[in-house]
């Protein structure tokens, strides 16, 4: 069965070239009895039996081998396999040890002994010290292993060159276990974030998987995925398992999440090398995932692993190694929606900007739309996979990917990095020595530059008078802060306040155009929505037998990361019901309807399509500041515009009043400039049905 | 704010001006000389002028003051004797009443030239740069050119931000007396504001050519140094200052932050502690030994720092802000807010950039 396992294998694999090493032979004469050697070579029997499984066995013939050595810790095999183990556990940087020992008790133990030795000293981020191996192995090899090796060898000195720069230049951020309610003793990874940080799925190889089931190749329990929410107080309640369908029995592993976390990207092993899966969100269940809307272009007979969708969720980011329009190994590519055949389109390669012809995983879109987060051995790395950051630029190329730096990335392989809305905190899994157990899930608090200290000193810069104090500052420093609004809520019917499964349209007031449509969920009525700065964003909010209720966020580019509560009530079509219409736009003191005020115009006269008996009221409203003569004439000609535009559009003219109400009916304070804001507005009224 | 120390050195510099005996005025600053010699039958009033000055000489002031009052009760028009009664009241720091004397000297005699200078120094004194500046250009135009009042249009020039004015007026203060440590010094501060720091070193340099003793050129040669990045040099120049006046609490302070800047933070928090030493209450040293032990990474002891500056000046913004830095590195983030926060409310700009963090 090919499972899920296939990335984590992958992904914490560590790159090498692998010699078969010999067995290992022990000399009686060695030991200091006859029941030392036999036990030392039942020991290193069992061992080896593991060992020849491959990667999935080493850690139990570590054990084995480990108690072999108690007997003799001279055997340069023993030694050699030992370190071979602890390369390819969580604790790697103790294969030094053995290797040196092997490379001393016998300099040509193996021909990649010197390579070995340098890979733990990198792992450990002794860097000049692996360059040396590195370099003494190279020096060694011949013409025709040269020939073979070099590049990754010249690859593995440039990594290490990479780690020297970075770790001189460590980044600011606090990395946090997040500890048992979340982790367990087994290996956790591969978190995913809602955009609002109140929901983490991942996944988690811990004993009561479904089905109970062990992977045979590591004798681990199989992957299962996981849930965990923030309760009030900002702790992370207890994980559970999410149990099916969305875990089976087999191995289930989490990919991606849209921002308002109503879809869920899984990884399916079954089928081609690997697919990606999608489960939605319907009230409270997950539904069973399927590749439906991936079928034709995404998933492929090769490997398709991670994914990420845009912050509108019309567009996916996904990896694979398929041959074509692919730059090396796995590269992330990019799909769009296909609104009328209800399926992810033909996919592109991304850019050669972030792609390289090594591997690249882990892609994370940040719903700020322009911030693109993965994984690359390519680039800059500093060993492994790292973590990097690419912008997209205002001409659509993207920008070039700057590594996120140490600590944050290591020698060793980082993956699955996802990044909270607000920009302040990411998320990923990493082996840590005070963690819970083996790969653990870390939040990363980015905490920006060093922030300056000021000095205070004084000179007396004139010798007749008093001192003249001079404030000393080191250099200042920018805070960059993600430049997004997320907005979130409920939907509720306003007289039973039952939680409705409503549209959400997000339009872009100035070009008149639906940037993304969402649902609200059914069962709870929340819902989650990301508004990237730099446009003025009518959203509607629409539900069956309804009047659809409108808001308006003109959110300037410089506007930086802030969350927006907005409960929202709708009403049924009712006569008497009456809905402000939030994305109607004047001119100063005039009446003339602006245009960006006929997204929402042409949602009225859908409406009023629709239910075609329906007859209604449009009145202005105003502030107080004006004299009332003034005001009416202008709340009343407000109201006529709007109405003219609906006649315009075919609605008939009996079916329609105007009405101009001046400041006599306000809905907030007159005291504020909110308040006002407010209270000039156009309003819509059910009168008959 | 926090009051800063005032040395009164105008006496050490720029004598103020006393018109001479009448018998022996031979002096450039005393250009009525000629007309005040006229002997007259009944001299009460030149005895009385006399004995001001004796007095004054003397430094009995109260006596120097009716002595010269008396000269005026018996000559009305004793230009003179209200010149030497307003000299003698700037020597009580009664500035006002000196002006009135000099107003009175230069209504009778327009061409009493150090009446002039001696009238812009009370008005420089009371902060009325404008009128002291007016009265040094006019003591030059009436011949009072010496180097003393071209050094004070240097000085009410630099304090009124006009630098290169500032040396101007300093290099003509130097052409006069090329001996001047005090001008040297200046113009040195001059350069320094007008960012021209290899000059500011040469001038700074000059003064302690002049003077070698002049520990404030030494600080303040440091000082410049430091903003060459030429951090070891500095800390010598500070040395030396602190050589000459061993309770330079302000050159301790600067030498402890030219060794954070030499990321000597052992040695910078020791000399931060000798100028708490002498001034226990001296702020900035208290802020900066925060400073010391943030980039110790001891930020707990760094916190204790900043509370005590604190409570030594509420208005004090820096440390708030500085505090706000520890407790952001101890993870207290309201904290850390709160602090910026009230930094900001003192007007410490930076604050608001920190702020944004906050909002997340």
């Amino acid at each position: 069965m090919k499972t899920a396992k296939i990335i984590l294998i992958n992904i914490f694999l560590l790159s090498s070239f692998f010699i078969r090493a010999q067995e290992i032979e022990l000399n009686k004469d060695d030991f200091r009895s006859k029941d030392a050697y036999k036990s030392a070579k039942d020991a290193i029997k069992e061992g080896e039996s593991y060992y020849e499984l491959g990667i999935g066995g080493y850690r139990r013939a570590l054990e084995y081998y480990l108690q072999a050595y108690k007997f003799n810790n001279n055997v340069p095999m023993l030694n050699y396999k030992i370190g071979e183990c602890y390369l390819n556990t969580i604790s790697k940087v103790k294969c030094i040890d053995y290797y040196t020992k092997a490379y001393e008790l016998d300099p040509n133990i193996m021909e990649d002994i010197l390579y070995k030795i340098g890979r733990g000293y990198h792992l450990k981020g002794e860097f000049d010290k692996a360059i040396e191996h590195y370099k003494k192995y190279k020096n060694k090899l011949s013409p025709a292993a040269l020939q073979d090796h070099k590049k990754d060898i010249e690859k593995k000195i440039e990594e290490c060159e990479n780690g020297k720069k970075l770790v001189q230049k460590p980044v600011r951020v606090f990395i946090d276990n997040l500890g048992p309610n979340v982790n367990s003793s087994y290996r956790d990874y591969s978190p995913l974030i809602s955009a609002d940080e109140s929901m983490m799925i991942f996944t988690s190889r811990r004993e009561n998987t479904t089905g109970g089931g062990r992977d045979t190749r590591d004798n681990l329990f199989m992957e299962d995925i996981y849930v965990s929410y923030k309760n009030n107080m900002g702790k992370w309640i207890p994980a559970e398992n999410m149990g099916k369908p969305l875990n089976g029995s087999g191995n289930d592993a989490t990919v991606g999440l849209s921002p308002d976390g109503q879809q869920l990207f899984i990884f399916n092993g079954e089928s081609g090398q690997g697919d990606i899966l999608v489960s939605e969100l319907e009230g409270s269940e997950w539904s069973k995932p399927d590749d439906d809307a991936l079928k034709k272009y995404i998933n492929t007979e090769y490997h398709e692993s991670s994914a990420s969708f845009s912050f509108d969720g019309r567009t996916m980011y996904f990896v694979s190694n398929k041959p074509e329009d692919n730059l090396g190994d796995h590269d992330i590519f990019v799909s769009s929606w296909d609104e009328e055949k209800e399926r992810w389109g033909e996919p592109s390669n991304l850019s050669n900007a972030i792609n390289t012809e090594y591997d690249e995983r882990g892609v994370f879109m940040h719903p700020d739309g322009r911030t693109i987060y993965f994984s690359s051995k390519g680039h800059s790395s500093m060993g492994g996979f790292d973590i990097f950051k690419s912008e997209l630029q205002d001409d659509g190329n993207w920008g070039e990917p700057e590594n996120l730096g140490w600590p944050i990335n290591t020698p060793d392989d980082d993956v699955f990095f996802v990044m909270a809305a607000s920009g302040k905190h990411g998320y990923y899994a990493s082996a840590k020595e005070d963690g819970e157990g083996s790969y653990d899930i870390y939040m990363i608090t980015f905490r920006g530059p060093e922030k300056p200290v000021i000095q205070s000193n004084e000179d007396k810069l004139l010798a007749s008078t008093e001192p003249v104090s001079e404030v000393v500052m080191e250099e200042s420093v920018e805070i960059k802060t993600m430049r997004l609004t997320i907005l979130k809520g409920t939907v509720k019917d306003a007289l039973s306040l039952n939680p409705i499964e409503a549209t959400i349209e997000i339009v872009d007031n100035e070009k008149n155009e639906v940037i993304s449509v969402m649902k609200s969920n059914s069962s709870t009525g929340k819902y989650l929505i990301s508004l990237p700065s730099g446009k003025n964003y009518g959203i509607a909010v629409k539900a069956e037998d309804y009047l659809f209720h409108s808001e308006n966020f003109n959110i300037p580019e410089a506007t930086n990361y802030q969350e927006i509560t907005k409960d929202i009530l709708l009403n049924k079509m009712a006569v008497g019901s009456k809905i402000v219409l939030k994305n109607i736009f004047f001119d100063y003191a005039k009446a003339t309807l602006r245009s960006e005020s006929f997204a929402e115009l042409d949602r009225l006269v859908d409406l009023l399509s629709k239910y075609p008996s329906t007859r209604i009221e449009i009145s202005g409203h105003t502030d107080n500041r004006g004299s009332l003569k003034l005001n009416t004439s202008l709340s009343e000609n407000r109201a006529k515009a709007v109405v003219d535009y609906l006649i315009g559009k075919g609605i008939a003219e009996d079916r329609l009043e105007y009405k101009g109400y001046a400041y006599f009916q306000p809905i907030d304070t007159n005291d504020t400039p909110e308040g006002r804001q407010n209270n000039r507005r156009v309003e819509f009224k059910v009168l008959s049905n | 704010m926090r009051k800063y120390f005032m040395i009164f050195i105008m006496l050490a510099v720029a004598p103020l001006t006393l018109l001479a005996q009448t018998e022996a005025e031979t002096e450039e600053d005393a250009p009525v000389e000629d007309s005040t010699l006229v002997v007259m039958e009944d001299q009460e009033a030149e005895m009385a002028y006399n004995k001001g000055i004796e007095n004054f000489q003397k430094k009995n002031y109260a006596e120097a003051i009716a002595a010269f009052t008396e000269a005026i009760g018996f000559d009305a028009n004793f230009a003179k004797a209200f010149f030497n009664r307003g000299a003698v009241k700037m020597e009580l720091h009664k500035y006002k009443d000196a002006i009135e004397d000099f107003d009175k000297a230069i209504e009778l005699d327009d061409s009493l030239a150090a009446a002039y200078y001696n009238r812009g120094r009370a008005k420089h004194t009371i902060n009325d740069n404008a009128g002291a500046l007016a009265d040094y250009a006019l003591a030059v135009e009436k011949g009072h050119k010496d180097a003393k009042v071209y050094y004070y249009t240097g000085v009410i020039r630099f304090q009124d931000a006009d630098y290169q004015g500032a040396v101007e007026a300093f290099d003509e203060s130097i052409k006069l007396d090329p001996k001047f440590a005090f001008a040297y010094n200046d113009r040195g501060s001059a350069k320094r504001k007008l960012e021209k720091y290899d000059d500011a070193v040469l001038d700074y340099k000059m003064a302690l050519n002049v003077d070698p003793k002049f520990e404030i050129a030494y600080n303040n040669l440091g000082s410049v140094l430091r903003k060459l990045e030429k951090y070891d040099d500095a800390i010598d120049a500070y040395t030396q200052a602190i050589k000459l006046k061993p309770d330079y609490y302000m050159a301790y302070n600067n030498r402890g932050s030219a060794r954070c800047d030499a990321k000597d933070y052992e040695g910078a928090v020791k000399d931060f502690e000798k100028a708490l030493m002498i001034k226990s209450d001296y702020v900035y040293a208290m802020n900066n030994l925060g400073t010391a032990k943030m980039k110790m990474k001891k930020y707990d002891e760094a916190i204790r720092h900043f509370e005590k500056a604190i409570n030594m000046d509420s208005s004090y913004g820096i440390a708030y802000l500085n505090r706000g830095i520890s407790k952001e590195e101890l993870r207290d983030f309201s904290g850390a807010c709160k602090d910026w926060a009230k930094a900001k409310e003192l007007g410490v700009k930076i604050a608001d950039t920190y702020l944004q963090e906050c909002n997340n």
